[in-house]
């Protein structure tokens, strides 16, 4: 990764943790080092559109959903968001 | 960092930590700075004597930095792909049983693309410094064809000599050691602190 390469978010640290892996068996299942599913994780690199597509067939999501040029919104405030917003339709409706 | 990361050693050291990367970075140069020294000293009565500061050197390159080989703490810089299993031939039918060379784990030896990029940009800043000790290795050389009245030849060609040993050495070490001394702290495999958000 280039120093001025902007910063890249990702959710590869969550999604990972969801799926019960360790950074071992997902550098195994992408043919790379652990140390850079690691490096991935902290943002301290960019992947390579390749790895990028390839951590997107893993978890079989869309790149976006995996990368992004904007910090992510924490996953609690996104489902309690939606449930908030569903509760008062409901309560509208 | 190479094949054998979860548990790189060195001398039996522990080299997860940069801390003790960097020491024996700077232990080793030291050591080769010795070898230089006394190599140039005792080039001056035996001139192949230079060779034990490039075998050196080599040693340190492939066995203690890596980069160069198989062994060592970074994985080879050509990543190439290992020596594959040799076909079955006519011996077999022979009853000569060939003696059959494993094929080498190419996950554990190639470098990955952040490896590479690594590898890359550590040869870029290697070139740095190595330029300047050519540059001045050219501007005694230029002297030495027309040496100054204040610098006699035989200096000019003994401080070439040293320049020369010196560059020799760094090209060979000084990018695996640029790894060495940049990459941070090595994890376990199965940390997963940080993951969950």
């Amino acid at each position: 990764m280039s120093n001025t390469d902007p910063t890249l978010h990702n959710r590869i640290a969550v999604l990972r943790t969801e799926r019960r892996l360790s950074r071992q068996q997902l550098a195994e299942a992408l043919d790379v080092n652990y140390q850079t599913i690691g490096f991935l994780e902290r943002g301290d690199y960019n992947p390579s559109l390749t790895l990028a597509l390839q951590l997107s067939a893993f978890f079989h999501l869309p790149v976006e959903a995996i990368f992004s040029l904007t910090p992510f919104r924490p996953l609690s405030e996104l489902v309690y968001s939606n449930d908030a917003a569903q509760e008062q339709r409901s309560k509208l409706a | 960092m190479t094949s054998a990361s979860l548990t790189l050693k060195t001398f039996g050291i522990p080299m997860q930590r940069r801390a003790a990367r960097r020491r024996l970075v700077v232990v080793t140069y030291i050591v080769l700075a010795a070898i230089c020294c006394f190599t140039a000293w005792f080039a001056r009565t035996y001139t192949w004597s230079y060779g034990f500061a490039l075998y050196a050197a080599v040693a340190v390159g492939i066995f203690v930095f890596g980069g160069q080989g198989r062994f060592g703490l970074i994985k080879a810089f050509p990543n190439k792909q290992p020596r594959p299993e040799p076909p079955i031939v006519d011996l077999v039918r022979l009853h000569l049983a060939p003696e059959s060379i494993p094929a080498a784990d190419s996950a554990g030896l190639k470098n990955d693309e952040r490896e590479l990029s690594r590898r890359d940009r550590a040869h870029y800043l290697a070139f740095q410094p190595l330029s300047v000790v050519w540059f001045l290795a050219l501007l005694l050389a230029a002297w030495a064809l027309h040496p100054p009245s204040w610098l006699p030849l035989n200096a000019i060609l003994s401080l070439l000599f040293v320049l020369a040993l010196v560059a020799s050495i760094l090209t060979i070490t000084l990018p695996a050691a640029i790894i060495l001394w940049n990459e941070p702290d090595m994890e376990s495999p199965t940390f997963s602190e940080g993951a969950r958000s």
